[in-house]
């Protein structure tokens, strides 16, 4: 019997195109309690979103964990069987897996196949994780260095692709993961770890406005 | 705007990844150091590189003699007061700098333009012996290493520096293939103040999970090539802790540029990473 398989996102997500596209999709919105064997959330959301999700569905889950505190929500549900993190572009097209059980690996695969990603397993989803977390900061930083008018848009891109050879410049790989995306992440590290160096940016707040 | 002759003090790394830069794109260079031995030994280092690049191909032979001819080494006291553009790359020390610049300012001619490759001194502090006239034609130019081979230039506005300078300087260094960007005279500038959090939060993210597991990450997903850790290794832990430090002090300690304590720890055991043989990682 084939498995009963939905999958969801939002609009806030840089791949919703192509994820809408995807056999199974409901978008957020329109989703309601239905019973499934397997949820796949790749919402980009905060952490409260999340709970009310997680709440609502009880089957198996794979998840998009990329803007929370991952290791948090996934000891508060037990249910979630696979952690992701999708929303910040990667330029070698490769995202940050968490297993918690193996028992769908096999669809995370399929899934990833169809997003043109390719899997990087990671031992824990940590807060954002490792890609996320690290990136996001530096994006807020170049979003201060804009507001103290330090240089322009595309001097601050020049300089780290040219100085330091990152692979995107800072600020227009904010824009393209999206900047509330970039918000969400930082609220939550700050909420959670109480230390104002994840402060948001006045200036980038106020863009996502 | 035309730069025909152009004179580097300090032969060290970066002097010499300057002057070797500017001698490539056909410009007359005097490369001098206050170390007659240090600067021989810097000349020599450029001609080794230049031997190299032709037996890999990059360049001519004849486009080599033509580079040899535009590098000379003169002693600081017999440099040329013709030069256009002079660029200071020695110690990070204001008032050995302040010398040098108080110096240059009465020896060289009116329009000569005075720079500083700082990575860590306010350009407006530099030029305070400065006379009114020269502060306008004074200004920071950073560059990256290997200056031969990484694009970017920051081109850093002092107070009083002309901002025609500026937009001068930009458009010569982005004509000869350099990616320059112009920036206020801030602590870290561009680079050194947005890429604190690479290392910065990947030490946060290290409390919890092996060093090896976020480089990793880092060049796999991130598209970064080298990891945080490894990067602090090659560069020396210690050299990245007083980035870190200058640029946490600058900016009144804010929580955003703390350094970590693993940082000083390493410090504190000699890890320095690959010139100790120990950081981050072993490196026998």
């Amino acid at each position: 019997m084939a498995m009963n398989k939905i999958i969801t996102s939002n609009k806030n997500h840089p791949l919703f195109d192509k994820i809408s596209k995807l056999d199974g999709f409901i978008e957020l919105d329109n989703l309601t309690d239905q019973s499934c064997d397997l949820l796949i959330d790749l919402t980009a959301t905060d952490s409260d979103s999340k709970r009310d999700l997680f709440n609502r569905f009880k089957c198996p889950i794979i998840t998009d964990l990329s803007l929370n505190n991952g290791d948090k929500i996934l000891k508060e549900f037990r249910h979630i069987e696979i952690a992701v993190s999708t929303i910040f572009p990667s330029p070698n097209l490769k995202a940050e897996v968490f297993y918690s059980l193996m028992t769908y690996k096999n669809e995370l695969l399929n899934l990833f196949e169809k997003l043109d990603l390719k899997p990087v397993e990671v031992k824990a989803p940590g807060i954002g994780f490792i890609f996320g977390r690290t990136i996001v900061q530096i994006i807020n930083e170049a979003w201060f260095a804009l507001e103290d008018d330090l240089a322009t848009e595309d001097a601050i891109d020049t300089a780290m692709l040219f100085g330091v050879n990152y692979p995107r410049g800072p600020l227009s790989w904010g824009a393209e993961a999206g900047l509330k995306n970039s918000v969400t992440l930082l609220k939550e590290l700050h909420k959670t770890t109480n230390q104002d160096r994840y402060k948001v940016c006045d200036k980038l707040q106020k863009a996502c406005l | 705007m035309e730069l025909n002759l152009v004179t580097i003090i300090g032969a060290g790394t970066m002097g010499r990844g300057i002057a070797q830069w500017f001698a490539q794109c056909g410009v007359s260079v005097e490369l001098t150091d206050a170390n007659a031995e240090a600067l021989e030994q810097g000349l020599s280092l450029v001609h080794k590189s230049w031997k190299k690049l032709e037996q890999k191909g990059k360049f001519s032979s004849s486009e080599i003699s033509t580079f040899e001819n535009n590098l000379k080494t003169v002693s600081l006291n017999d440099l040329s007061t013709s030069s256009d553009l002079v660029i200071e790359a020695i110690i990070e020390n204001l008032e050995i700098k302040h010398k040098v610049f108080s110096d240059l300012d009465k020896r060289m001619d009116a329009k000569t333009i005075l720079a500083s490759n700082t990575s860590s001194i306010p350009i407006t502090d530099l030029a305070t012996p400065l006379s009114k006239q020269r502060k306008e034609r004074f200004l920071g130019l950073h560059f990256f290493n290997p200056a031969t081979i990484m694009k970017l230039v920051e081109v850093i506005k002092g107070n009083d520096t002309d901002q025609k300078l500026c937009d001068d300087l930009e458009a010569w260094f982005s004509e000869k293939g350099k990616k320059p960007a112009q920036c206020k005279d801030s602590p870290g500038f561009i680079v050194n103040r947005v890429a604190r959090n690479f290392y910065g939060e990947a030490l946060r993210i290290a409390e919890n999970r092996e060093f090896s597991e976020i480089d990793h990450v880092l060049k796999e997903v991130g598209g970064f090539r080298m990891g945080p850790f490894e990067l602090m290794d090659l560069i020396g832990i210690d050299i990245n802790y007083d980035v870190t430090c200058s640029v946490w002090e600058a900016f009144q300690k804010n929580e955003r540029f703390a350094p970590h304590k693993i940082q000083k720890e390493m410090v504190d055991k000699n890890h320095l990473g690959r010139k100790t043989g120990q950081g981050f990682y072993g490196h026998e």
